[in-house]
């Protein structure tokens, strides 16, 4: 019936093997059913991906596999977990030592904890090399180097005497993958390996992995929030939500054909697949609460398809001969209320769409002028700074009323600088920011204090943006206190106007900041930023902690706002989908300077500038399955306390030719956007696909152009 | 009655759990609060005068009149080391709240003002650090002259840069966090976010660290008592009198060892719940 049970039939037993597992963490509140009872099987030379928002357990999942897990913290009430053919619930820890390592390999998230802080990269490779093998110190440096070269990394040689904190984050992520399969493990367990990447390194890293799994013939179970990057590299996937798999089955079946209404609805809420600024479908409700469950299917309360027989909880029911599954009732053909629920959620699921809003874009509103920041670096021994780090490098930018700007770029590029000057939170080295004809960095205090009512705030990490101490209505007014020093009744009433816009229960307004998830508590933040009424939002990548689902709210909510308020946005962002989603205009930053700004459809639908190029094309896709591409960019971020002092992408750009040599200043392009390269013109037409405009056909032609 | 929330101190079931998970903490917890009820009824509990005088059983053993035996012109030692406590817990007690309120203050001050401010405060502070603590008081009580106030205040003075750099810490962190910046967003005063966000965000790790230091002011205020510089005869002291016992410890140990005891027993009473309030305060351990 199931893909698992399947597997076995084929008579080779399938390297991960996890079957009705039901794992628990005893609380004070009761036992947190975590894990409820999940099948899942890896079968030989698979990349299996695990996909669920967080508290969905997949983690849990990954780490049970191999007992990570603290063995006082939790407890495994059932099911059996199997890796290799050994029951790893009857090993004992040394047992267990050598099978992980040896036999499993895993990676994680954050690279820079998974490696030792105070050893060489060389030794730290060296010691996982030799602790597997029986190899000499010659040997295993041999080996080690072939690692590293392996994961295309330029100077083996160099790298294996730098310390971690001396390494990108992508440099660091591949030494990991090279421990990981520097003993030819046969199972990999890699737990949001690229989350913490940006999408250019993703797209190098994850390219990688699934290269080496292939040569190795290793199975890997790949767990992420991501489903674009499911779409790129997974043969099968399991969905999971609220401790269980909802649904199993190729890669294309659950992406393009989802049978559980939460995967259709995940899938439907992704900015990606929307019209732009217009409202997103969302999932109604809160994820349940693990303690103690409603009775019956875990989404029940959520889905738009719910009826009488969903009291009862689903199986795993195969969709049709093939192996996928969902645990959903209405995949019983026999179910009586069948028609009817799908007409219901069909009915109730289409959310209406807006009238397109006619960007009125009136006069100026920001204005930044040849915006420069740096910061120092140390001191030398009379005090003064050794370097600088040349965080932003002429910035000219004009934010107009009522539209919304996004700014995007990879980390480094100096997007959060720029939004920090423009909150006047920094002072900028040289340049000017004015706002409504004041330049805010020369004003005198007073003046100050009330031209920032104007513009206000909102951060990326909802948690933190919250004082945990201070209750959620006094949060939400305290800009009323400070700046209008308001009485407290008055600020209580405004707090429930403002709860009420934002979408949050005047009556949970007495409670504290960790009473709320995390999607309401940016609701919070985003009513103490409007408390003052202000024309300008500065949005700090203000979805970007946040679970799909719960992003397609938020930005429902912005969009709404902004009808609404008439507000100005200033969005800064990594993610291009959610760029394509909100923004009227896009400014792409690299290395301190804006190097394409222009219409966002314009932009996003053909980019220019070769590393607005590359950007989009390291963008995962979900509509689109297709090949990783690893090398599309070369080398590094330049270091930032050395500019060169040619076009800084110069030295990894594929269109690089001569009259790159000198800096580039942008220049108006035939449709009206600005790029900052002078070879726009000459460059072959955007494709998303690499292999149409190849650079080693590219390049001689290109210089000959450029004389 | 009051509707106690889930999780929170007054909720009896949590309580009980928080012992069963800590049990260390709830020992300390019991042993505070038996010496704090001995300091507030001294006089209901000891059953003797702490300073009525008896020649006659000077030196007596421990019996069942005097559970822990008497001293060397008579006085009932069970009696004095209950009102020991007083002067004792009273005085770790007084340290900690002065130090603690001055150092924080300062603290909280030179973190958020940052720049040559900043630098001049912890200079000073590192000057006061580089003393032994213990040298320290002995020079500044001496030079205050002996008593236990002066000890106290001595004992204050020293403590003081320990929480100056703790606030410091706690300030420097907290003005980086988003709602710290968001504030000045919207135009808020320093002051205000002192009062408002830096403060009762900085408190847990302080009260945790006074409470470990209600231990360690007891025991350096009766190194003070002991070598003389703290409280004088006829108070009762625990110090004092494992100071004046010391000469009996062979003949009668009884003298020495039950006032030692006591300071033992109180030290690690604070101790162990410093220890525990450290990880029921720390969020992560915290259940929601």
């Amino acid at each position: 019936m199931e893909a698992s049970d399947m597997m076995n039939l084929s008579g080779i037993e399938a390297p991960i093997q996890l079957s009705d597992l039901r794992l628990e963490f005893p609380t004070y509140g009761g036992a947190v059913k975590a894990i409820d009872g999940v099948s899942i099987t890896v079968g030989k030379g698979e990349i299996v991906g695990l996909v669920g928002e967080s508290g969905s357990g997949k983690s849990v999942t990954a780490m049970s596999i191999i007992r990570l897990l603290p063995p006082d913290s939790q407890r495994i009430v059932g099911g059996s977990i199997s890796v290799l053919g050994r029951d790893m619930l009857q090993l004992s820890e040394g047992e267990l030592q050598s099978v992980r390592g040896d036999d499993v390999a895993m990676v994680f998230q954050e690279p820079m904890n998974a490696l030792n802080p105070t050893m060489r990269i060389g030794d730290q490779l060296r010691q996982v090399i030799r602790r597997h093998q029986k190899v000499s110190e010659a040997e295993a440096t041999a080996r080690a180097l072939e690692l590293l070269r392996d994961m295309r990394i330029g100077d083996p040689d160099r790298v294996l005497r730098n310390y971690p904190f001396e390494l990108s984050g992508g440099m660091r992520q591949r030494i990991l993958l090279a421990m990981a399969f520097s003993c030819r493990p046969d199972v990999l367990i890699a737990d949001e390996p690229t989350t913490a990447l940006d999408v250019t390194i993703q797209a190098q890293v994850l390219a990688l992995m699934q290269q080496k799994a292939r040569e190795t013939g290793s199975s890997v179970l790949f767990i992420t929030h991501d489903m674009a990057v499911v779409a790129q590299l997974c043969d099968r996937v399991y969905v999971m939500y609220a401790g269980q798999v909802v649904e199993q089955g190729t890669t294309e079946e659950v992406l393009y054909t989802p049978q559980h209404p939460y995967t259709q609805a995940l899938l439907r809420s992704l900015p990606e697949l929307a019209e732009p600024q217009q409202p997103l479908p969302t999932i109604q409700g809160l994820v349940p609460n693990l303690i103690d469950p409603p009775a019956g299917c875990r989404f029940r309360e959520r889905c738009h398809f719910a009826h009488q027989r969903c009291h009862e909880m689903p199986e795993m029911l195969a969709a049709d001969g093939t192996g996928r599954a969902a645990r959903c009732w209405l995949l019983d053909p026999t179910n009586p209320e069948r028609e009817a629920a799908l007409e219901q959620g069909r009915q109730a699921q289409r959310p209406d769409p807006l009238p397109r809003a006619e960007l009125q874009s009136g006069g100026t509103l920001l204005e930044i002028q040849n915006l420069e920041v740096r910061f120092p670096v140390g001191a030398d021994w009379r005090g003064r700074p050794k370097a600088f780090v040349h965080a932003l490098n002429g910035v000219d930018l004009e934010l107009r009323r009522g539209e919304t700007l996004a700014i995007v770029g990879e980390s480094g590029c100096g997007k959060s600088t720029l939004g920090q000057s423009i909150m006047g939170l920094l002072t900028p080295t040289a340049g000017k920011v004015v706002f409504s004809g004041k330049d805010l960095h020369n004003l005198p205090p007073q003046q100050m204090r009330e031209l920032r009512r104007r513009f206000q705030v909102v951060f990326q990490d909802p948690q933190s943006s919250l004082n945990p101490r201070m209750p959620v209505w006094k949060a939400i007014t305290e800009p009323l206190l400070v700046a209008e020093k308001l009485p407290a009744r008055a600020r209580r009433e405004r707090a429930s106007e403002l709860g009420r816009q934002v979408g949050l229960n005047p009556d949970h307004l007495e409670r504290y900041p960790h009473e709320f998830s995390g999607g309401q508590r940016q609701r919070i933040a985003i009513a103490r930023a409007l408390a003052l009424q202000p024309d300008l939002l500065v949005l700090d990548e203000p979805t970007s902690a946040l679970d799909v689902s719960v992003q397609a709210q938020i930005l429902n909510l912005l969009l709404r706002l902004k009808r609404e308020l008439g507000l100005t946005y200033l969005f800064i962002t990594h993610d291009v989908s959610v760029v394509r989603h909100v923004a009227d205009r896009v400014a792409v930053m690299y290395l301190g300077q804006v190097v394409e700004l222009g219409s966002a459809p314009e932009i996003i639908e053909a980019p220019q500038h070769p590393y607005t190029r590359t950007l989009l094309r390291s963008v995962p896709e979900l509509s689109r399955r297709r090949e990783l591409a690893p090398a599309d960019l070369q080398g590094e971020l330049p270091n930032n306390t050395r500019l060169p002092d040619t076009c800084f992408f110069r030295d990894r750009c594929r269109y690089a030719a001569s009259g790159c040599e000198q800096l580039q200043s942008l220049t108006t392009a035939s449709d009206g956007r600005l790029v900052r390269c002078h070879r726009h013109a000459l460059l072959p037409p955007w494709s998303v696909e690499q292999s149409s405009d190849a650079s080693h056909e590219e390049r001689p032609a290109g210089s000959a152009a450029g004389r | 009655m009051i509707s106690a929330r889930k999780g929170s101190l007054l909720d009896w079931g949590y309580l009980w759990y928080q012992v069963r998970r800590s049990p260390l903490m709830a020992v300390g917890t019991l042993i505070i609060l038996t010496v704090l009820i001995c300091t507030a009824f001294a006089p209901w509990i000891a059953p003797h005068d702490p300073n009525a005088i008896n020649l006659i059983k000077r030196l007596a053993p421990p019996s069942l009149e005097h559970p822990f035996g008497t001293d060397e012109v008579g006085r009932d030692l069970f009696s004095r080391v209950i009102y020991g406590s007083r002067a004792s817990v009273g005085i770790g007690l007084a340290i900690v709240a002065i130090s603690m309120t001055i150092g924080t203050s300062i603290g909280a001050f030179s973190g958020l003002a940052g720049g040559r401010t900043d630098t001049v405060i912890m200079r000073v502070m590192d000057v006061l650090l580089s003393f032994p603590p213990l040298v320290m008081a002995m020079a500044l009580a001496a030079a205050l002259g002996p008593s236990l106030f002066n000890a106290m205040l001595a004992i204050a003075v020293v403590r003081i840069p320990f929480y100056v750099r703790l606030a410091r810490g706690q300030a420097l962190a907290l003005r980086e966090r988003p709602y710290v910046r968001a504030a000045v967003t919207f135009g808020a005063r320093p002051l205000g976010i002192v009062r408002r966000h830096i403060l009762p965000n900085a408190l847990a790790p302080i009260i945790v660290q006074s409470t470990l230091d209600i231990g360690l002011a007891i025991l350096t205020a009766s190194a003070l008592s002991f070598i003389g510089l703290g409280a004088q005869q006829p108070t009762a002291e625990w110090g004092a009198m494992v100071s004046t016992g010391r000469q009996f410890l062979l003949d009668q140990w009884w003298y020495p060892t039950f006032p030692g005891l006591a300071i033992l027993v109180t030290a690690s009473g604070f101790n162990l719940l410093g220890d525990g309030l450290r990880d029921l305060l720390d969020p992560r351990t915290r259940v929601r």
